[in-house]
């Protein structure tokens, strides 16, 4: 049980977005978390 | 006018978004494509702002550069005041390069078609993309035709800047790491693609010319990259909307 919980999370752990994409929008355009999980929601794709 | 040769300076091609770009789909339609990219694509005709610096925002085997520079002035003059009141009411610069052709990609944004369904501002289509985008709501990217006032151009996220037209960044000299500062580069933002001419020869490789021309002050900048690596996007200096006031 406790092991299928495990791999449940790491699922939702694995599904985050790509450093490059952090670095392009978050640190270097400076976008906002807000606006950086607006954008995630239209990009389901560019999601590792 | 400046005339530079192709091995002196780089040239850098977006759109006036931060995020969405211009594609041609397999039915050699032009779209709009949202989304940072992390390499380049064949299908990609404008990167967005967010890519503006990388290699695939790069004009590739450019021969020439000419850089043209100038302001309209309204001359006011009052009885009695010697001197004549210059008022600069707007700046006008054009940028031209001519390159190597091996692609269709110019051609298809100056005489090629939108696809209307959900890629062009009016629904309809069938016109080229040589005046950038527009946002009508947050994430709607359309293609306009031309129809739209700059100031009409208006990112839906943030409705004090603009999406009208592209940018386009000349690189004189690269900057050393990336944040040093003794680099140089001139911004031209707002701009219109204005002229794409095709000379074939039998003797010689295919040349294309592509010109770009803007109303919108350019930015001079010491051509800085947002992190110590001279391969990443320009810095917000250069790569921030213009705001609707100044269109």
């Amino acid at each position: 049980m406790a092991d299928k919980k495990e791999s449940k999370k790491e699922e939702k752990v694995a599904k985050k977005a790509p450093q490059w994409l952090i670095d392009k929008l978050i640190e270097n355009r400076g976008w906002s978390e807000e606006k950086f999980q607006k954008y995630l929601d239209r990009h389901p794709e560019q999601l590792e | 006018m400046a005339y530079y040769v192709g091995k002196d300076v780089d040239v850098y091609l977006s759109t006036e978004h931060e995020t969405c770009k211009i594609i041609e789909h397999t039915d050699f339609k032009i779209r709009i494509s949202d989304g940072a990219t992390s390499a380049a694509a064949a299908n990609v005709l404008a990167y967005s702002l967010a890519d503006l610096g990388e290699a695939q925002s790069k004009f590739s085997d450019v021969t020439g550069v000419d850089v043209s520079i100038g302001t309209q002035d309204e001359d006011i003059s009052y009885f009695g005041v010697r001197n004549v009141g210059k008022i600069e009411v707007k700046n006008d610069t054009s940028v031209t390069v001519t390159m190597k052709k091996k692609d269709r990609k110019f051609l298809q944004m100056y005489q090629g078609v939108v696809d209307g369904s959900g890629h062009a501002e009016d629904g309809v289509g069938g016109h080229p993309a040589r005046w950038g985008l527009t946002e009508l709501t947050n994430g709607a990217f359309r293609i306009q035709g031309g129809n739209i006032d700059p100031k009409s151009c208006v990112d839906a996220d943030d409705a004090t800047l603009t999406t009208y037209g592209f940018r386009v960044i000349v690189a004189f000299k690269d900057d050393n790491t990336g944040t040093t500062g003794d680099g140089a580069a001139i911004v031209i933002p707002n701009c219109t693609l204005s002229e794409v001419t095709h000379t074939t020869s039998n003797e010689a490789a295919d040349e294309e010319t592509v010109t770009f021309t803007s109303q919108v002050k350019p930015i001079i900048t010491n051509g800085r990259r947002t992190s110590a690596d001279t391969s990443v996007a320009f810095s917000s200096d250069s790569t921030t909307q213009t705001a609707l006031t100044l269109v």
